[in-house]
């Protein structure tokens, strides 16, 4: 069943991993019982390393963990991102398993006007003139009672600055997916998780203080393979900028927060807000750079390049 | 749908009904009454279960709802019939009575106040309804324990997490919580899924082991570390293998400078057996710090206070995270604090996550605070960056 699918994945990251194991060791002329002995060294997780181990990744017959891989690269001053994303073939195979994704046999992702057609995305800072209006229909979506006042304020959208929305549309202008997300400090963050502030001062604190974290707070997506794309614009932008040292969800949409579980990302914690006498369950998640990079499927995510959806000024 | 009602007051049963029939949401039902407890049982045996929702009234004339609640909890087969129990009492009772429901694994559609509102009650049904059938399907697609833990510790595939510990007064790092972390080919593997299934295979006193090897060879080299508490977490069950103490006290002797602290936590049966209390009194002896873990959690924790001569108590977080909105809480960590002030021992809060938790723990007089408001666990490779930012950042602050 799905083991099939994850197969050829694997020999892919083991090639990309036991290449990248082959150039450091000819670029600092180590043999390798002298990695070993540099590994055993300077990291606490390789105390019973051998050099058979070694040799069977540099021959693809296994591979380590991404958690391992990440310490090897970080060893030799590189990262996970930049080894898996440099590979043209894995870049190939992360955007052909988002699109696979697609094909699945549940019909679920039936769509009323949506039938796998082509789709564009659009990139979206508080002055693009879309923004207010796309913004508006991320917080229809999302129902997050949280994020109404900036809801209200829309008017005024200095005050959203750090805000970013990126759309998908398909033919007609329809729109088929969205995310909505902001990068912003740590501290803040959680005063916000823990409802100590609101959403604007969370805003507002990302303005002046460095930021450290990126948080989603809408991701969206009519067909598998658009949910997984626009999963795939913030978790390149977090890989791209160095300054982002943790990824955050705060949503109201089981979907997302589903689909997070899936991905054996754990729950930060779930707050209930009242809202119209009704009961709504705010999800956190938070988590590190290399937790994310060392997910295999947030990595596949990270790597697929968003060239083509930079910010753009241009209304449609 | 077959909905039966229990409750003692004919009008409120009339009022239900009447909402019933109004209701855009459901359209054919048909109603069951009973009057008290002993009626609504039989109702419930005579149409054997067959029920989509159950309303249950929690305080009646002659009888109340707690004993149909355990009648549906001990038959298995009724179990998951939905349940909304209504009731006039107030907040703390209804919170009592949800959590109750939810540790019997009953299928609670929520608890609620009267005036009620069915509207309300029968969009829950379907919700909780809806999401129950998705969970099944979830499940049976992915097996619980697709992970081999035999072969992920023979691997090695354990990496080392740590939480700083934050003297309140001084905004010095005192010390590090050890957490652990597993990781696989797809990412990293949490306590929550990976400590069941070491349980289950019986490697508890293996993993410690590792734990242990690897928290003291990593503060063994990094010198930088030195100054600080290691903080392990050990079950009292570790405490009942002597292998396992003579590993522990083996480690410390070899490095006297490691001020190492073991957080105990769990069950009472098994502290009190005169082994583990002998395991306690040599790891005392040998210097080893002792701290009680998720202090309030368990029934037994006064109990504990008296048997053990510890040094540290760890409020745990659930108390913690909402003193600043939760009174109860905040009047628990109050009193832990205070009667550790009285024993001479340290408190040390946990789950700090806000500036204004952090305050009022300081107007409380906890020692020390350890939360994610000073940091998420940083991997052990990022620690002494960690440290150093934090130490610049501080002397920084001061100059200011």
């Amino acid at each position: 069943m799905g083991h099939k699918k994850y197969s050829y994945q694997k020999t892919i990251i083991m090639r990309v991993f036991s290449s990248f194991l082959k150039k450091i060791r000819t670029e600092h002329n180590l043999s390798q019982e002298g990695l070993r002995a540099l590994l055993n060294e300077r990291s606490h997780s390789f105390d019973s390393l051998d050099t058979i181990s070694i040799s069977r990744w540099e021959r693809g017959i296994n591979t380590p963990s991404l958690t391992k891989q990440s310490e090897i690269a970080e060893v030799f001053g590189d990262d996970l991102f930049n080894i898996y994303s440099s590979d043209i073939d894995f870049v190939k195979e992360s955007l052909y398993a988002i699109q696979l994704s697609s094909c699945g046999k549940n019909d679920k992702a039936a769509h009323p006007y949506y039938k796998n057609d082509q789709y564009h995305t659009k990139s979206m800072l508080p002055d693009h003139v879309d923004f207010a209006s796309m913004l508006k229909l991320c917080l229809m979506y999302e129902g997050n009672p949280r994020l109404f006042p900036a809801h209200q304020e829309i008017t005024s959208t200095v005050s959203l600055k750090p805000l970013n929305v990126v759309s998908a549309f398909c033919n007609f202008s329809q729109l088929v997916g969205h995310c909505l997300f902001c990068k912003v400090n740590t501290k803040a963050l959680f005063e916000f998780m823990n409802c100590s502030i609101g959403i604007m001062e969370l805003l507002n604190v990302a303005k002046q203080e460095r930021a450290n974290v990126l948080v989603v707070l809408s991701s969206f997506g009519v067909s598998p393979a658009i949910d997984n794309h626009m999963m795939s614009v913030y978790l390149n932008q977090l890989a791209t900028d160095k300054a982002i040292e943790y990824l955050s969800f705060s949503t109201c949409d089981s979907k997302l927060k589903q689909k997070l579980m899936q991905m054996k990302i754990p729950m930060f914690k779930v707050k209930p807000i009242e809202h119209q006498s009704k009961i709504i369950q705010n999800y956190s998640f938070i988590m590190s750079r290399s937790e994310v990079m060392a997910n295999r499927n947030m990595l596949m995510l990270s790597v697929i390049p968003t060239r083509e959806i930079q910010p753009t000024n241009v209304g449609i | 749908m077959n909905i039966l009602i229990v409750d003692d007051q004919k009008f409120v049963r009339e009022a239900i009904k009447a909402d019933l029939v109004e209701s855009t949401l459901e359209y054919d039902f048909q109603t069951f009454e009973a009057e008290d407890a002993n009626q609504g049982m039989e109702a419930i045996v005579a149409i054997d279960g067959n029920i989509d929702l159950l309303i249950l009234d929690l305080k009646m004339d002659n009888s109340d709802g707690m004993e149909v609640i355990n009648f549906l909890s001990v038959h298995a087969s009724y179990a998951d019939i939905p349940l909304a129990v209504i009731s006039s009492s107030d907040k703390r009772t209804l919170g009592l009575v949800s959590s109750i429901a939810s540790s019997l694994k009953l299928n609670l559609v929520g608890v609620f106040e009267k005036p009620i509102n069915m509207d309300f009650i029968l969009a829950e049904t379907a919700r909780l309804q809806s999401q129950l059938d998705h969970k099944m399907v979830v499940k049976s697609s992915e097996s619980v324990s697709d992970y081999d833990i035999n072969q992920l510790l023979a691997d090695e595939q354990v990496l080392l997490c740590f939480q700083p510990q934050v003297d309140m007064k001084s905004k010095n790092i005192i010390g590090f919580e050890v957490l652990a972390r597993m990781h696989d080919e797809n990412g990293y593997i949490y306590p929550d899924t990976f400590l069941p299934l070491i349980d289950k295979a019986g490697l508890n006193v293996d993993f410690t082991k590792i734990i242990v090897a690897k928290a003291f060879k990593f503060w063994a080299y990094e010198k930088a570390l030195s100054s600080y508490t290691l903080s392990i977490n050990v079950t009292a069950e570790d405490l009942s293998c002597d292998n396992l103490i003579d590993y522990i006290i083996r480690h410390k002797q070899a490095h006297a400078d490691i001020k190492l602290i073991l957080e105990l936590t769990e069950s009472q049966e098994v502290i009190n057996q005169a082994s583990v209390l002998n395991s306690i009194a040599r790891l005392i002896i040998n210097d080893i710090g002792i701290s009680l873990d998720d202090f309030g959690k368990s029934y037994s924790t006064y109990e504990r206070l008296d048997t053990i001569p510890f040094n540290e108590i760890k409020i745990d977080r659930s108390f913690v995270c909402d003193i600043d909105t939760n009174e109860q809480h905040h009047l628990i960590v109050e009193s832990t604090i205070a009667l550790a002030k009285k024993m001479s021992v340290s408190v040390v809060a946990e789950g700090i996550e806000t500036e204004s938790v952090l305050n009022i723990l300081a107007e409380l007089g906890c020692d020390i605070a350890q939360g994610y408001v000073y940091s998420p666990p940083i991997e052990g490779r990022y620690l002494i960056a960690w440290v150093n930012r934090y130490v610049y950042k501080d002397i920084a602050a001061n100059v200011h």
